[in-house]
């Protein structure tokens, strides 16, 4: 995370990948123990990488990670929980098990976020979409959509920024 | 949406510079402070007897609450601003009603009984209750925006503390200008001042600090 707040690439992608998968076993053990829906996993999983990229801002760098961690994705898995109708409380302890069970396999498909995506003002969904689901870098979907690069990342920020908002907000199916 | 797709877009926003609420409200409170203090100027003046004023220990004390309030709930709404923080340290703030109190105590010992309703309704009770909050809404407005940058774990508490560093911010600039000085009008007044800049804080933060 270190190497990744200082721009390295590399490490951030290799960061969040692992997060996806210690995230992910995580969220299903608790919705299969609370009795939800174990097919909407994948759906949170996401929403706390969201999470996890928009308030890297308040991990202190001097701080160990893993707290911060555990805190914002409780955040996001009480939010969601809450929204889904009850209230829980998720004991910590839970969290610890995760390190030793990570799951790369994302077997049920997400489809909330697209679902948010298509809410988003058009400008901001395009790029959006061209970056991720089109595997674009910034440069190409400048050329592509005919923007600056900067009006570019502007539009991917606030983008990210709105998915999480409709996320939020979002009544679940 | 896949997963790794999405993490494709996440990496692609990571370049830019994330500044946490310390910063963000570094960056905004002085400004903050300048809309209040104009607002001020334009609208309010200075007591005359500020030089006077300042050796008693009544307005000594109109000046100290305050400004603890305001350092002690900034200190705090940076502490909340983090994910991991538990909003049971706002029970910390409870101190802070210990000067007050010995400062009731004080004024109910030193003034006779009769008096105690009109030090304590002063002479323009409810300008007070008004220019308090309204000097207080642009450091509120920077201190939500530097916890919008945040994480807090419950919106509300950290609104609320955002609300009571605003309202003591500028119950103090209100009493650069207001002479009743009486501990009796302080706690009921300006507390009241403040207390309305707390509710604020702590409905919007409700409402908008969620993440």
């Amino acid at each position: 995370m270190r190497s990744a707040l200082d721009g390295d690439e590399t490490a951030y992608r290799r960061l969040l990948g692992d997060l996806a998968g210690l995230l992910r076993g995580w969220i299903r053990r608790e919705l299969a123990r609370q009795g939800y829906n174990v097919a909407d996993a994948e759906d949170i999983v996401q929403e706390t990488l969201i999470a996890i990229h928009l308030k890297r801002g308040t991990w202190d760098r001097e701080r160990p990670f893993l707290p911060w961690l555990r805190a914002i994705s409780r955040h996001k898995m009480v939010d969601n929980l809450r929204r889904r109708g009850r209230r829980i409380v998720i004991p910590i302890e839970e969290f610890a098990e995760v390190l030793a069970a990570p799951e790369p396999e994302e077997s049920l498909p997400a489809d909330a976020l697209d679902r948010h995506l298509a809410q988003l003002p058009k400008g901001q969904e395009k790029v959006v979409r061209a970056i991720s689901v089109d595997g674009m870098s910034i440069a190409e979907t400048a050329q592509h959509l005919m923007m600056k690069e900067g009006a570019v990342r502007v539009a991917l920020h606030r983008g990210l920024t709105a998915l999480a908002r409709a996320a939020r907000r979002a009544e679940t199916t | 949406m896949k997963t790794d797709q999405l993490i494709d877009s996440l990496v692609a926003d990571q370049g830019r510079r994330v500044n946490g609420s310390g910063m963000t409200l570094l960056a905004s409170l002085p400004i903050a402070l300048l809309v209040s203090i104009a607002l001020f100027a334009y609208v309010l003046d200075m007591r005359d007897d500020l030089a006077a004023a300042l050796e008693s220990w009544r307005y000594l004390l109109k000046l100290l609450l305050p400004a603890l309030v305001a350092v002690a709930a900034i200190a705090l709404m940076l502490h909340l601003a983090r994910p991991q923080a538990a909003a049971a340290v706002l029970r910390w703030l409870a101190w802070l009603a210990v000067p007050l109190v010995l400062g009731l105590l004080a004024e109910a010992v030193l003034v006779p009984r009769e008096s105690w309703g009109v030090v304590a309704i002063g002479q323009n009770p409810l300008f007070c209750l008004f220019f308090v909050p309204a000097l207080s809404l642009p450091p509120l407005a920077a201190a939500l925006w530097s916890l919008s940058r945040g994480a807090p774990q419950s919106p509300t508490a950290a609104g609320i503390v955002a609300g009571l560093a605003a309202g003591g911010i500028g119950a103090l600039l209100y009493a650069a200008h207001c002479d009743n000085d009486s501990p009796f009008y302080l706690a009921l007044w300006y507390l009241g001042g403040i207390s309305i800049v707390t509710l604020l804080g702590g409905l919007i933060g409700h409402r908008y600090l969620r993440w």
